[in-house]
């Protein structure tokens, strides 16, 4: 698996320079395995105490939507991983004010309490931070 | 004479028609940034799209070896600068940090 090969070094890397680490979400439900690993990684630095944040980018948006049921695909959802990173301390979710009203969506139909933020926004954030995953 | 802090280094691999992801990536790219075109993301060099990349980033790179392995070797651009597996690494470590868009 992708997150065998890339958390070791990385941790290393990203502990001893004691940066911080946002992490990009692009992608569906049941689509791939990137949105697994890309949890696994924020796990995982969670508990190197490294700083993590997550960025829901247009598709990845869809990951948080409640009411999924992912027994019917005979796959375990990740929703419930989602709602149980704040006992990692990762409490800083940011989805786009756009992706939500393409998906015709609202912070309540969310399975996390996430910041709005627009496009500008979201350039920004990514700026700020030392890393940036994008799986 | 001041050089410009050098930010974001974006490395894309997908081809133009992956349209969202080229979306994304302009819309995550801020003045400082450069893009660098990798893989089927050369294919970039033959369309239209490649003006907003060029306006967006500054500047634009594409690999070389990617470049002449797809045949576009005659499609030089005097916006795009074209580098070599050694310069690609040495922008990695002279950007603050890179993101890879695939």
């Amino acid at each position: 698996m992708l997150f065998c090969y890339l958390t070791e070094p990385l941790l290393l890397v990203i502990n001893q320079m004691k940066k911080n680490l946002l992490i990009i979400f692009r992608h569906p439900p049941f689509s791939s395995t990137n949105n697994r690993e890309s949890l696994d990684i924020a796990l995982a630095c969670s508990a190197f105490d490294i700083p993590v944040s997550l960025l829901f980018l247009n598709d990845g948006l869809l990951q948080l939507r409640n009411q999924q049921n992912s027994q019917l695909l005979q796959q375990k959802s990740l929703v419930n991983n989602f709602k149980a990173l704040a006992m990692y301390d990762i409490e800083d979710y940011y989805v786009l004010e756009n992706d939500l009203s393409h998906y015709q969506l609202t912070e309540k139909d969310l399975s996390l309490s996430c910041k709005v933020i627009n496009q500008e926004k979201m350039a920004h954030l990514i700026r700020e931070f030392d890393t940036v995953i994008n799986l | 004479m001041t050089t410009p802090h050098l930010e974001t280094l974006h490395i894309i691999s997908k081809s133009p028609s992956h349209q969202q992801l080229y979306t994304d990536m302009l819309s995550a790219t801020l003045e400082n940034d450069a893009i660098l075109l990798t893989q089927n993301a050369v294919y970039t060099l033959t369309c239209l799209q490649l003006d907003a990349l060029i306006e967006s980033a500054n500047p634009v790179y594409a690999l070389t070896v990617d470049v002449e392995a797809h045949g576009l070797a005659n499609l030089t651009n005097d916006d795009v600068t074209q580098i070599s597996d050694e310069q690609f690494v040495e922008l990695c470590c002279l950007y603050k940090k890179t993101i890879s868009w695939f």
